[in-house]
């Protein structure tokens, strides 16, 4: 289909996880899309994560729909861009009492999502893992996986630009162009060549994640996003191929996260104002070795390769506890504002950004009267590295 | 304890000349040089780009040049390059096309890299003391295009398949049952192939990821040379027959 | 294979030409900040275009055989100057770096020793720098 068949257009603000996956839905739905982002692709939330496919053992004691989710979206990654994930599963490692208590709760919450698990001794689990504490009691072994990001987001937009999606690094979204309470476009500057011009489509998604308040804020909506940074270290060295997690309720520095040649121990979490630069708390990164080589004692002894923060776009009201505000997302049909031809997706995990997608361009559709089925739960993706050649 | 220090950037945006910007940035020397960066676009110029995405050396797109060498500045200290009240000269990658300010255009060498085929994950080794079983991990390369960049023959070759791609269609015949298609045949033996390196080892030097591309590609050249000795000799070819 | 500084619009940046980088020869010698491979690279670039530069010159000083004893004969009394010597040192630095270099390169090239690449440029360096000493003894005791 060329560009000029399309009948419905649409324009993504955000070329993070979401905003890839949206673009690539509505291309495929055959929309004529235009992506914006105002860095490089993945500059935000999305390339600077923990990298972990969830299985959703993670969430499923907690937050069971966030846990079914997480298994349904690994599921279908798996399938629709098998080169560049390492898929070796995860283990969740109990060390000490209280986390053997909390076993029990894990295997009851994997078995309401219908997450596959195997249960393991501590001498099961180390055999498998010989850099795990000997402490090891007892371990359950899920299906987390290891993904790249940036190059989960390329793929996801290298086909969105084979289905005919036009994608723009570095282009901020300044302004909501409206004609009474309807959005008709974006204006952007084009950091790239210094210029600023106008966009035009029937619907704006924003997909800003952490900047979706801002964004919404254009159009003098109130799009309530808590801006919760975690901090990760990545260590040298592999000393898994399973991602260890400590067999707890989710907590600081207890997801050691094997890619590559590398370990990378996280996560904490606070909130603050602006997520542009974020200043790193140095008691967070002694807390993640502490707590990291707690489950891997040689970590103790490795050294660090790098370490680094960003900030989770939690969907909730500033006072809340951010690590109890549900870790699902939230798809904002601005119509119920009185703003038409505007949709915010936010909140979520990498893991989900499909679905995300799916749920989005759903009501997309709806508010134009389309009627298309999703398939991008069954379009294998291209290589990422169509992005650059395509 | 936080440093001061000046960053001269090398700026340029379509249309404009080249020119280079003084920056002054408070930083803690803990943290890293693309952290510098990005603290500079942040407060105080939104105008300034450059390539970042996962801030730990994984995805390769944050190459640059700082102080005349290539570097991965996201996994870069400050207190490692620099001193209080020193000064940074921030260059774009050199041998690649200039978009905007610190940004590259990558197309040229993700063709390469497609030309091979690189693939992006596979086997990984088993940790000391582990069972054996079939793990995987991502390819050592990251795809940063720092080893061309520090390439004296790409720089009057732009042709030149380069380090990372040879080095990847090195590994591709070294493994299990890998081959080349006949179209990398031809571009690894061809004229701007593997013959063109000229031992610098420069790409080796740069590497952030300990491939160490001149190794291999020195790999590569013996096994070729083997291999028309023998056809030479009518002892055909070893192991592995080209793809025709 | 598609130039690396290829100009044409960019994928990844729809509607922008990349800025080609200014013609690189002089690359070849921006190795101050290089590691001992480059150097080695250098003086093989370096000793090699004076070979080359020599060869010509050879040539031309040879050719004056062709123009009868005289100017041949005055050459050769310029030639015992010691200015002129020294060049001549130089020539044999060329010759002694290219030679020992190329083999190491040759060596390296065919996939042996590579990993040593970098302690036999020391050595031969070491090696060159010996034997320069004798060459330049020998040439102006003479
Ligand atoms: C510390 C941490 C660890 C995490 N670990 C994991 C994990 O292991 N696995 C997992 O699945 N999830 C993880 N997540 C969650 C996941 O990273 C995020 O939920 C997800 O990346 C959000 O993607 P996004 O596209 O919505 O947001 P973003 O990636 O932030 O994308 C929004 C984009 O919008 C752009 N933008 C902002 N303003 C404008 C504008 N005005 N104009 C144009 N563009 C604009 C930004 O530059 C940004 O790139 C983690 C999150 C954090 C914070
Ligand atoms: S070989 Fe090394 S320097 Fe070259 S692209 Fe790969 S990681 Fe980067």
């Amino acid at each position: 289909m060329t560009s000029t068949q399309k009948s419905h257009s649409a324009i993504v603000i955000g070329g993070g996880s979401t905003g890839a996956a949206v673009a690539h839905d509505l291309a495929l739905r055959g929309f004529e899309v235009t992506l914006v982002e105002r860095g490089e692709i993945a500059s935000g939330t999305t390339g600077r994560n923990h990298c972990l496919l969830h299985s959703g053992g993670r969430y499923c004691v907690n937050d069971r729909e966030a846990g079914i989710e997480c298994i349904e979206e690994n599921m279908i990654l798996r399938r629709i861009m098998p080169d560049c994930m390492e898929l070796n599963g995860g283990l969740f490692a109990a060390f000490d009492d209280a986390d053997m208590d909390y076993l029990p709760l894990l295997i009851e919450g994997c078995q309401a999502c219908e997450i596959p698990y195997k249960k393991l001794t501590g001498e099961e689990a180390r055999r498998l893992e010989p850099y795990l504490s000997p402490q090891a009691k007892a371990a359950l072994w899920v299906p987390d996986g290891v993904f790249e990001p940036m190059r989960m987001c390329m793929a996801f937009l290298a086909t969105a630009k084979a289905n005919g999606a036009k994608v723009y690094p570095f282009t901020q979204v300044e302004e909501l162009l409206m004609e009474g309470t309807q959005v008709t476009g974006v204006r952007v500057w084009n950091r790239i060549a210094n210029r600023r011009y106008n966009l035009h489509a029937q619907i704006v998604i924003s997909a800003g994640g952490p900047w979706a308040e801002e964004i919404a804020a254009m159009a003098g909506i109130d799009v309530p996003v808590i801006v919760a940074p975690g901090v990760m270290v990545s260590m040298t060295g592999r000393y898994s191929q399973h991602v260890i997690n400590r067999c707890n309720k989710a907590d600081d520095g207890d997801i050691i996260v094997p890619q590559r040649e590398t370990s990378i121990i996280g996560t904490s979490s606070w909130t603050v104002d602006d997520p542009d630069y974020i200043d790193i708390p140095e008691d967070h990164v002694a807390l993640m070795l502490d707590r990291g080589s707690q489950m891997i004692p040689a970590l103790k002894q490795a050294s660090s390769r790098g370490v680094f923060t960003v900030a989770r776009p939690l969907i909730g009201r500033e006072g809340e506890d951010e690590r109890e505000v549900s870790r699902t997302f939230e798809c904002f049909d601005h119509d119920e504002d009185g703003i038409g031809g505007f949709v915010t997706i936010s909140g979520g995990k990498t893991t989900t950004a499909r679905a995300m997608a799916e749920k989005t361009v759903d009501i997309a559709c709806r508010k134009i009267g389309l009627d298309v089925p999703c398939r991008t739960h069954e379009t294998v993706l291209l290589s990422y590295r169509a992005f650059y050649t395509i | 304890m936080m440093w001061t220090i000046t960053l001269k950037i090398a700026r340029y945006k379509p249309g404009e000349p080249a020119r280079t910007d003084t920056f002054q940035v408070s930083i803690d020397p803990e943290r890293t040089v693309l952290d510098s960066i990005e603290k500079i676009w942040a407060e105080q110029d939104r105008s300034l780009v450059f390539r970042h995405a996962c801030h730990h050396a994984s995805c390769g797109s944050c190459a640059m040049v700082v102080n005349g060498v290539e570097i991965l500045p996201c996994i870069k200290l400050i207190k490692d390059v620099t001193k209080p009240g020193g000064t940074l000269i921030i260059e774009p990658l050199h041998n690649f096309p200039v978009i905007s300010d610190l940004v590259v255009d990558m197309g040229p060498f993700f063709e390469r890299m497609q030309i091979v085929k690189m693939p992006i994950v596979g086997p990984a080794d088993p940790l000391p003391n582990q069972e054996p079983n079939e793990y995987n991990r991502f390819d050592d390369c990251i795809e940063c295009g720092m080893c061309l960049s520090a390439c004296p023959v790409v720089a009057t070759d732009s042709k030149y398949l380069g380090p990372a791609a040879l080095a990847a269609a090195y590994q591709i015949l070294s493994s299990g049952d890998g081959n080349l298609s006949a179209q990398a045949w031809e571009a690894v033996d061809g004229e701007h192939g593997l013959w063109r390196c000229h031992v610098a080892f420069e790409c080796s030097a740069v590497c952030p990821s300990n491939v160490d591309p001149a190794g291999k590609i020195m790999a590569l050249r013996r096994r070729m040379t083997v291999e028309r000795i023998r056809h030479l000799l009518g002892l055909g070819s070893s192991k592995k027959k080209r793809e025709k | 294979m598609p130039p690396v500084d290829s100009t044409s619009e960019s994928k990844a940046y729809p509607g922008q030409s990349g800025r080609l980088p200014r013609r690189q020869v002089w690359r070849w010698f921006a190795f101050a900040k290089r590691s001992l491979g480059t150097w080695g690279f250098v003086l093989n670039r370096v000793a090699g275009l004076g070979l080359v530069v020599y060869l010509m010159l050879h040539l031309v000083v040879l050719s004056l055989l062709t123009r009868g004893p005289d100017g041949y004969n005055a050459f050769v009394a310029l030639a015992h100057n010691p200015i002129f010597l020294l060049l001549d040192v130089v020539l044999i630095a060329g010759i002694i770096g290219h030679g020992l270099n190329g083999l190491r390169v040759a060596l390296i090239g065919s996939g042996i020793l590579v990993r040593w690449q970098h302690q036999m440029l020391i050595v031969l360096g070491v090696l060159g720098v010996v034997l320069l000493a004798i060459a330049a003894f020998l040439v102006f005791r003479i």
